[in-house]
């Protein structure tokens, strides 16, 4: 195991992800950014929440060929990064607020999922 | 019924390639999608084929305008993972060398959005001053632009006795001129017709959207990552945020203002306060682990996140840059703009395409 | 009356990481004064003499710089600012990153450095200028550039 790992809350299935997201809207958290890693065939997702400059953070496991819920209906701001992970890593968000059908940076020319 | 215009990606106000496919009912914006990609480069893949070390390098070109920033946070972000003790002295002239960054970013902002309504003279005026603060930075760090002064465990330049009467001497003749620059973008009556009231967000909304930097505390929130975060060096040196209640262009142009005095301020105390001793400390092994380092660059808050995993490379590096949290707002300021507005409006969150895409 | 006395340059800023767009925007103000040459800047490349390229070229942007190249009226010429304009720099190895301008367009004059000074690009401005006349003495005109192979999207 890794040392000085940075703390989360750890977050079985996305329903669950959903209403906590959401609780977390109602305390006044802001949506900081939302980091994506490989892990164990799948990916892990680390979702960064900021309220008075705390940090918050929340682990999610996506499982292989899981399709990720989109966070966009709840924080506009996540669209943007959800369509990066969607380019980069190949995966598919359910429910995005502006889909750009992983062609948010490259074109059909470019390397396909280049961080997968 | 609408019509759809491309407005980028080369367009003569606007030196970066901003792309944005609007949509106009008779002149007024209805709808705004921007759209990505001319600068991606995919650095966060290219950090796999270069050690830690270098690594610093790439950080440093996601972005020439806040360079010094960008390099570091990620060095401080990779010292978290060794728990590494920095010397005072390292920290003092990281603060001072990211002062003069964002005070050129700023002077720079403010020529090019001067540019952007049309008030040239303003525009080589701001630039003029600029060139003061870049002569300081090239004798400290031997580059104009790409400072490149941190490095994993320090800094890699001291500041001497030569330095330091630079820099006070550039504060000393830059705080006047300033004040300058200042009326005019304050008080002018042109200026204020085209600024005030243009696509203003509230509070709450700026909040919510998750904005960053001058486009967050220029509708009165007064978040500063500089005030609280984990690099605790500025409380010592006296630091306070700049806000606007505002919510329009002219409010976030008030702040960007303001805080070019701040950052004088911060200059002229850290070098009251700086101490004597090393400038580096040896860092041995690789990094293991994962950390989240968060500082404020002229733009906004920017949160890199890295990750070792005991070998010399790093295996994942996540960048959430300023302007990446911004463009959603654009989503939000830009409907019911006019047309000859957008530009202005886009330049007022300062957008950096290079830091968005990497 | 000579081209060279007042050459328009259009700039274009690729795939840069804009420490070399600034530098160029700078030569145009009062300090380092591009303008005691006759340029100017200009937002339209149908007015453009000289075209002045920083950053590499990826994927998306390909088909802008070819479409502005086509759309300078001859004489014209290329001038590379920066290592990434030059060859891909840094970022030469990158996954989106093609290579330098020249994989795409002819580039007459490099100017090297990362990013390189003022005065280098001023050389590099001056240096063009005499590539300029020659061409129009000449009568030496750009071929129209057409993309090959699999550098074009297939939208496109
Ligand atoms: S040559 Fe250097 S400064 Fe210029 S765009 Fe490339 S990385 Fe940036």
């Amino acid at each position: 195991m890794l040392e000085n790992t940075i703390e989360a809350t750890e977050i079985k299935s996305s329903g669950e992800l959903l209403k906590t997201i959401e609780g977390l809207k109602s305390d006044g958290y802001r949506y900081s950014t939302m980091i994506c890693l490989k892990a164990n065939e799948g990916h892990d997702f680390i979702y960064v929440f900021e309220k008075d400059n705390k940090l918050k953070n929340l682990r999610y496991f996506v499982k292989p060929g899981e399709k990720p819920k989109s966070v966009s209906g709840i924080y506009l701001c996540a669209l943007l990064i959800e369509n990066e992970y969607q380019d980069l890593f190949g995966l598919t968000f359910e429910g995005l607020a502006i889909d750009y059908k992983g062609h948010l940076y490259l074109t059909p020319n470019s390397p396909k999922a280049p961080l997968a | 019924m609408t019509t759809v215009i491309p407005f980028g990606p080369q367009h003569p106000v606007l030196p970066e390639p901003v792309s944005l496919k609007l949509e106009i009912d008779n002149d007024v914006v209805v709808g705004a999608l921007p759209s990505l990609g001319y600068v991606h480069r995919g650095l966060e893949k290219f950090i796999d084929t270069k050690d830690y070390n270098q690594t610093t390098y790439i950080c440093e070109r996601i972005c020439g305008i806040c360079s010094a920033l960008h390099g570091i946070t990620y060095t401080k972000a990779v010292e978290k993972l060794f728990d590494a003790e920095i010397p005072e002295r390292a920290e003092y002239i990281r603060v001072i060398v990211g002062e003069l960054n964002r005070l050129h970013s700023h002077l720079l902002w403010l020529g090019l959005f001067a540019d952007g309504f049309g008030f040239e003279s303003l525009f080589y005026e701001c630039w003029k001053y600029r060139e003061e603060v870049l002569d300081v930075a090239e004798r400290i760090t031997g580059n104009r632009v790409i400072h490149s002064i941190s490095k994993v465990g320090g800094v890699s330049r001291d500041l001497t006795k030569e330095n330091i009467d630079m820099l006070l001497k550039m504060c000393d003749s830059l705080e006047p001129k300033i004040k300058d620059i200042e009326k005019v973008f304050v008080n002018n009556y042109t200026v204020k017709q085209r600024l005030v009231g243009l696509a203003t967000m509230s509070k709450q909304l700026a909040y919510e959207a998750g904005t960053a930097g001058p486009t967050l505390r220029g509708s009165g929130n007064a978040i500063d990552v500089r005030e609280t975060a984990d690099w605790d060096i500025y409380k010592d040196l006296g630091f306070k945020t700049a806000v606007a209640k505002e919510g329009d262009c002219y409010g976030r142009t008030k702040v960007r203002i303001d805080e070019l005095y701040e950052s004088i301020k911060l200059i002229r105390n850290a070098i009251s306060k700086l101490p004597n001793g090393d400038i580096a400390t040896p860092i041995k092994g690789f990094p293991t682990g994962e950390a989240i380092m968060r500082t404020e660059q002229p733009r906004g808050e920017v949160v890199y996140y890295v990750k070792g995993n005991g070998t010399k490379n790093l295996e994942r590096l996540k960048v959430r840059t300023p302007t990446f949290a911004n463009i959603p707002s654009l989503l939000l300021m830009l409907p019911g703009v006019r047309l000859a507005d957008v530009p202005i409006v886009v330049l007022t969150i300062d957008p950096c395409i290079s830091c968005t895409e990497r | 009356m000579s081209l060279a006395k007042s050459p328009w340059i259009i700039h274009v800023n690729c795939n840069s990481c804009n420490g070399c767009d600034i530098e160029v925007v700078a030569c145009l103000t009062p300090l380092y004064d591009a303008e005691r040459f006759g340029v100017l800047n200009i937002g339209t490349p149908k007015q453009a003499d000289i075209m002045v390229v920083t950053g590499s070229v990826n994927y998306k942007n390909v088909n802008v710089i070819k479409n502005i190249y086509n759309q300078i009226p001859d004489p014209k010429v290329v001038l590379a600012v920066g290592a990434c304009a030059s060859t891909g720099g840094i970022f030469h190895n990158c996954y989106n990153v093609i290579g330098g301008v020249d994989q795409v367009i002819p580039v007459d004059a490099y100017v090297p450095g990362c990013c390189p000074r003022p005065e280098a690009i001023l050389d590099g401005v001056v240096a063009a200028l005499s590539i300029l006349e020659n061409k129009k003495k000449g009568n030496i005109k750009g071929k129209e550039v057409k993309l090959k192979g699999k550098e074009v999207p297939s939208n496109a």
